[in-house]
């Protein structure tokens, strides 16, 4: 029989396979990203342009210099990019609160944000669409149904087809993992485990000789989250802070987890405890001393790592954005608007002509040829499967 | 046998009855003609029945034969098969052993293991018969019963099962030679009574007097024998039918083996979750969980507030002693080629990169 710890169980998940980095290489990540992405952009503008150039002003601006388009097109930069992306989460996180959409659904929609705008950029994709339908796919993956329809009747200039039209390049982009590994239900879990230590039901680990009683007098007496705070005097006050801290980590949980880039650098367990420690700090030392009593390096990096953590949570914006910050937005928009990439501005044509290309024509992003190739193939494969004895064999050369 | 006619309404004999003076009671058949010996497996003393009804009808009872004075009960005597005692006593041994130590040669590994069985058996065996270690090998026997009664029991089952079997066998056998004698003996008295008429009519041709008594009696004997091919051909053809259809018995079938019983299903295939940091409880207090627990329209689905409560643990301390930083920086290079699905990674970073490669 094999044993396996909650840590080995957590290394199973894609989460931690696909979804986890360093600081470094997320931030290399995104910049290969917007690097690659800014390339694309360039391309396509140059080539519309040419194309534009050899059929209309062929006569007069043949002896133009046709102009280097890196100079004209200047690309978002990689925090534009998240300062974006970073806005549109908030958006999010607004209409699923409009929509009534519960914690995980919310949550799971704005990391499907995060994760596609890792390998793919605002200025590809635009993360208005994008929004939409992460969120429509994470009522679906987490099993609260929506009826397509009325979703986008929600949503100003929305209709069902732009919906869905960008969901299989976003599962493309969450490489086709769905699993999300929240940090809501481990708060309550740890807060459900905290509860029992307060009423004096609780045990600490085997090793330590303290009874329950001991840790339900202890905890009497842990130091108050801040200096100017009561000590809590009984075992009902200990509960009511509890539940104040809470809380508070909830409300963490809800918005500047999600809006960081904490999915990614840490686990879900590391990030609840950070909640929690932001939220009252000698709490969660203590919970964190019933754990590991004896002083060791897990604990000393625990600690470092939660402290991190905290400070992450803690460093990040509020989730309305203030005056300021629209204005920056808007401005970053406007950039956006001359540097989007313009062959994939029209997701729903080009949804539409990849899925059945007779219902889509050349101007759809695709070639004309491309879908006359694709038609024949699949006539003459209908043709072959018609055929009892097969296809023909190749003619051996001679 | 070939003694009983000359006693007139005596027992039919049997072996054992030869000395015909109870050892008890003195009587002798002379006296009494239906006298009957019986003996108690406890200590193979012979007594005639009546002693048996005086001495036993009240309950248990010593032995009367001097020097026994063992306590024999009245249900326990019958009657000898074998006429030496000793070898009587020998086989209610050797079925008590048999009986418990019924191992069958087809649970052994190896021949080797199944002698060495037969042999302990057979040391048991002659211990008892012997009286050598009398006490210790019935201990032995007792514990081997005790620590393999289920065993005993399910070979026992397959044991009277192929006996049956064996038994069902020999009486279909059985069966099929009765009837073929009948239907032979049935051919010989048809044969016989067609002669006979054939004769008596030629007879009476040859009595009206309708022609040369020899060219009748050379018809009639054309006739007869025409017939008895007939019936020959018949008895052959009913007797192939009797061998094909009916009473088919095959011999050398082996025995159906029950199949071992599943195991219960495991849907982690072995994998248990052992925890390091929690120790799970049974009951959580939390104010939305003892809605729940109370709730029947939560409770009537089969929502498990248990599960949720282990679930909830689980994920609050799974990954807590993981730390990315260090982990993942040593695949760094994997996780950043590592791309799911090549159309993934097109459609990620390499996606504008195919435009370049048209336009360019």
């Amino acid at each position: 029989m094999s044993q396996m710890t909650e840590d080995d169980i957590y290394r199973t998940s894609t989460q931690y396979r696909l979804w986890s980095f360093t600081r470094e290489s997320l931030a290399s990540l995104r910049s290969t990203t917007n690097a690659s992405a800014a390339d694309g952009v360039r391309a396509a503008i140059r080539s519309q342009r040419t194309g534009h150039a050899g059929s209309g002003t062929a006569r007069e601006g043949s002896n133009q210099k046709p102009s280097d388009p890196s100079k004209e097109v200047d690309c978002l930069t990689v925090e534009e990019e998240q300062k974006l992306v970073g806005f549109y989460c908030v958006k999010a996180i607004q209409f699923a609160d409009f929509c009534e959409f519960p914690t995980n659904v919310k949550a799971t929609a704005v990391q499907y944000l995060k994760r596609f705008y890792l390998s793919n950029s605002p200025m590809t994709y635009h993360p208005k669409e994008m929004m939409a339908a992460a969120l429509f796919l994470s009522t679906k993956t987490e099993n609260h149904y929506t009826s397509l329809r009325s979703f986008a009747s929600k949503l100003p200039k929305t209709t069902p087809e732009s919906v869905v039209a960008p969901e299989f390049l976003l599962t493309q982009g969450l490489r086709f993992t769905f699993d999300v590994r929240h940090p809501h239900r481990g708060l309550e879990g740890g807060v459900m485990e905290l509860l029992a230590l307060a009423h004096g039901k609780g045990q600490a680990d085997p090793e330590s000789k303290r009874s329950s009683e001991q840790i339900q007098e202890e905890m009497v007496d842990i130091q108050p989250a801040k200096e100017s705070s009561k000590k809590s005097r009984s075992a009902d006050d200990v509960v009511r802070r509890i539940q104040a801290a809470h809380g508070k980590a909830k409300e963490v949980g809800k918005s500047s987890a999600l809006l960081t880039d904490a999915y990614f650098l840490y686990t879900p367990s590391q990030i609840w405890l950070s909640s929690l420690f932001l939220a009252d700090e000698p709490l969660t030392r203590f919970y964190i001393d019933t754990k590991i009593p004896k002083p060791s390096t897990l604990k000393t990096k625990l600690i470092t790592t939660l402290q991190a953590c905290a400070k992450l949570l803690g460093s990040s914006a509020s989730a309305n954005p203030g005056e300021a910050e629209i204005k920056a937005l808007t401005k970053i928009d406007k950039k956006l608007f001359k540097c989007r990439n313009p062959e994939k501005v029209d997701l729903v044509g080009i949804n539409k002509a990849q899925k059945r290309d007779s219902e889509g024509t050349g101007d759809n992003g695709l070639d004309e040829k491309v879908i006359k190739k694709r038609k024949m193939e699949r006539e003459k494969s209908e043709k072959e499967a018609e055929d009892i004895f097969g296809p023909t064999l190749a003619k051996e050369p001679k | 046998m070939s003694r009983a006619p000359a006693r007139n309404g005596a027992a039919p004999r049997r072996p054992g009855d030869e000395d015909d003076i109870c050892p008890v009671c003195k009587s002798s058949r002379y006296l009494n003609p239906s006298m009957r010996f019986l003996v108690n497996p406890e200590c193979y003393h012979k007594m005639c029945e009546s002693c048996v009804d005086r001495i036993f009808s009240h309950g248990p009872a010593p032995c009367p034969v001097a020097g026994c004075a063992r306590t024999l009960r009245k249900a326990r005597f019958r009657r000898q098969t074998f006429e030496d005692l000793h070898i009587e006593r020998e086989v209610d041994i050797r079925r008590r052993v048999a009986g418990v130590f019924n191992r069958r040669e087809e649970e052994f590994e190896s021949l080797r293991d199944w002698n060495n069985y037969l042999e302990e058996v057979e040391n048991l065996t002659w211990n008892l018969l012997q009286g050598v270690d009398v006490k210790e090998t019935e201990e032995k026997l007792d514990a081997y019963k005790e620590q393999n009664e289920e065993g005993i029991k399910q070979n026992a089952a397959i044991e009277s099962q192929e006996n049956a079997n064996t038994e069902a066998q020999f009486a279909a056998q059985k069966e099929q030679a009765r009837l073929r004698r009948e239907a032979a003996l049935n051919e010989e008295l048809d044969e016989r009574r067609e002669k006979e008429e054939g004769m008596r009519e030629m007879v009476d041709m040859m009595a009206k007097g309708d022609g040369d008594a020899d060219t009748i009696a050379r018809e009639s004997q054309k006739v007869v024998l025409k017939k008895s091919t007939a019936r020959r051909t018949a008895a052959e053809k009913s007797r192939q039918q009797a061998a094909a259809v009916p009473l088919f018995s095959i011999q050398g079938l082996k025995p159906l083996t029950q199949a071992a019983p599943e195991k219960e299903y495991d849907p982690f295939g072995g994998y248990a979750i052992k925890p390091e940091y929690y120790y799970l409880r049974d009951h959580y207090e939390h104010s939305w969980l003892d809605s729940a627990r109370s709730d029947a329209q939560i409770t009537a689905g089969g929502y498990d507030v248990g599960e949720y409560c282990a679930r909830a643990m689980m994920e609050a301390f799974g990954g807590l002693g993981v730390f990315v930083q260090d982990e993942i920086g040593g695949r760094q290079m994997r996780a950043e080629k590592g791309v799911g699905t090549a159309s993934a990674a097109a459609a990620g970073g390499g996606g504008e990169e195919g435009v370049d490669g048209d336009v360019l």
